[in-house]
């Protein structure tokens, strides 16, 4: 046995592995009420042309929707019923709704942004978790919170940043406030209480070798047992500056991400934290599905949008307001508006 | 319609731009994230590949360290490269 023919050996079963997890499908389920905006989602992020419609619940029970890429791998997608239209079939649709969630690689909580309430979700969501620390400690791992269809909040416009024949899509200073606001709403009211069964981990770029309460590392990896608070994370980025992307990486691990699939608005930190919560293997699966341009809208689709101020990239400045030609924008800057 | 139609205090040029790095940092934490979970996740398999190649020749873990694994890491790269699954690992 010389040294070669062990190394081909190592290489050729790890060639094996990594191409036995690229070939298997990349399994994704999105749980919320009716009318959120579930399979629109999918549709944005991964490419795919899930049916969806505006008026009537599309999806009665649970179907698997098999996409294939061009490549020829595989996006199972479980269009899961919308909950809160009948309480007598919620708690079925709930059970098999954490089913599902334990087989998926990735597995997303919708909730529509201009939703008030949010007992219901947090009813939901503790079913799910249930009782057992352990495995509500594995199903809360899984789960990104989005907050979907944030252009129905008031008050608009959304910022259209055009370069070249496409561009990216902002809101305005005060709506990005009602934004923030919002996602911490349902932070504080759905994953906070559930704040000890929450562990962050993220890569350790800054050599991190603190010892902490709370903290455990690697070379690779630091990881946070508990959700660190943004009082606690600026504390310690402020006495570790070196530390602060990492901090800020823990911090948002488990946060809510406010999203607009009409506008392709966040949708970037929204895979950034689904690419955070995959299992082991499925991140070579995931690349196969990954769209690379997830926030481009192209300026057809804007047009379809209203209340739309589009700024040019260079100047910053508007060039164009395509939801109400001939109006001057007022009240845009923040603090004005109240 | 042109930038005169719009009172000039209507959209900060600040908050754009940084609104603009801010898409673009995401950007790029969305790659890093990508090449760094699928680099350990070689590094696993190739761990996990060293340790079933060390039972299965009965040698020792010390002596398939090391070099070999750098050698076996070099040709899994090499290979990945070909599958274009490099993205995710490089």
């Amino acid at each position: 046995m010389n040294s070669d023919s062990l190394s081909d050996e190592i290489a050729n079963t790890v060639k094996a592995a990594v191409k036995a997890e690229a070939d298997k499908p990349l399994v994704v389920a999105v749980m919320g009420q009716t009318g959120v905006g579930k399979s629109t989602l999918i549709n944005r992020l991964f490419g795919t042309n899930l049916k969806t419609d505006p008026v009537k619940p599309c999806t009665k029970e649970v179907e698997r929707v098999v996409v294939k890429s061009k490549d020829g791998s595989e996006l199972w997608f479980y269009d899961m019923p919308g909950i809160g239209e009948a309480a007598d079939v919620d708690a079925e649709y709930l059970n098999e709704y954490r089913r599902i969630l334990l087989e998926s690689d990735i597995a997303m909580w919708a909730i529509h942004a201009d939703m008030r309430s949010v007992s219901f979700d947090r009813w939901a969501l503790d079913q799910i978790i249930g009782s057992d620390p352990d495995e509500g400690r594995d199903l809360l791992s899984r789960i990104t919170v989005a907050l979907t269809k944030v252009d129905h909040l008031a008050p608009p416009p959304w910022l259209y940043v055009k370069d070249g024949e496409s561009g990216v899509v902002i809101p305005s200073e005060v709506l990005l406030e009602v934004i923030e606001a919002k996602q911490r709403y349902f932070f504080e009211s759905l994953l906070a209480p559930h704040a000890e069964m929450l562990t962050a981990a993220t890569y350790n770029d800054s050599k991190w070798t603190l010892q902490l309460p709370g903290f455990k590392y690697t070379d690779d990896t630091v990881t946070y047992l508990g959700y660190l608070g943004e009082a606690e994370a600026s504390s310690l980025a402020e006495r570790y500056p070196e530390h602060s992307g990492l901090l800020r990486r823990l911090r948002e691990f488990y946060s809510v991400v406010a999203c607009s699939s009409l506008l392709r608005y966040n949708l970037t930190p929204l895979m950034i934290s689904v690419l955070n919560k995959l299992g082991r293997g499925a991140v070579f699966r995931f690349g196969s599905q990954f769209t690379d341009d997830v926030s481009k809208l192209t300026i057809a689709e804007a047009k379809a949008c209203l209340n739309i101020v589009v700024v040019d990239e260079g100047t910053r400045h508007p060039i164009d307001d395509m939801g109400r030609s001939g109006n001057k924008r007022k009240h845009l800057r923040k603090g004005d508006h109240r | 319609m042109t930038v005169s139609d719009f009172s000039d205090s209507s959209v900060n040029p600040d908050y754009i731009a940084r609104q603009l790095r801010l898409l673009e940092s995401q950007k790029s934490e969305l790659e890093e994230l990508r090449r760094r979970k699928g680099w350990s996740e070689v590094i696993s398999f190739l761990w996990n590949a060293g340790a079933t190649v060390a039972n299965f020749f009965q040698v020792p873990i010390p002596q398939i360290s090391a070099g070999l694994i750098q050698s076996a890491w070099e040709k899994v790269q090499q290979w990945l490269a070909k599958e274009k699954l490099r993205s995710a690992t490089s």
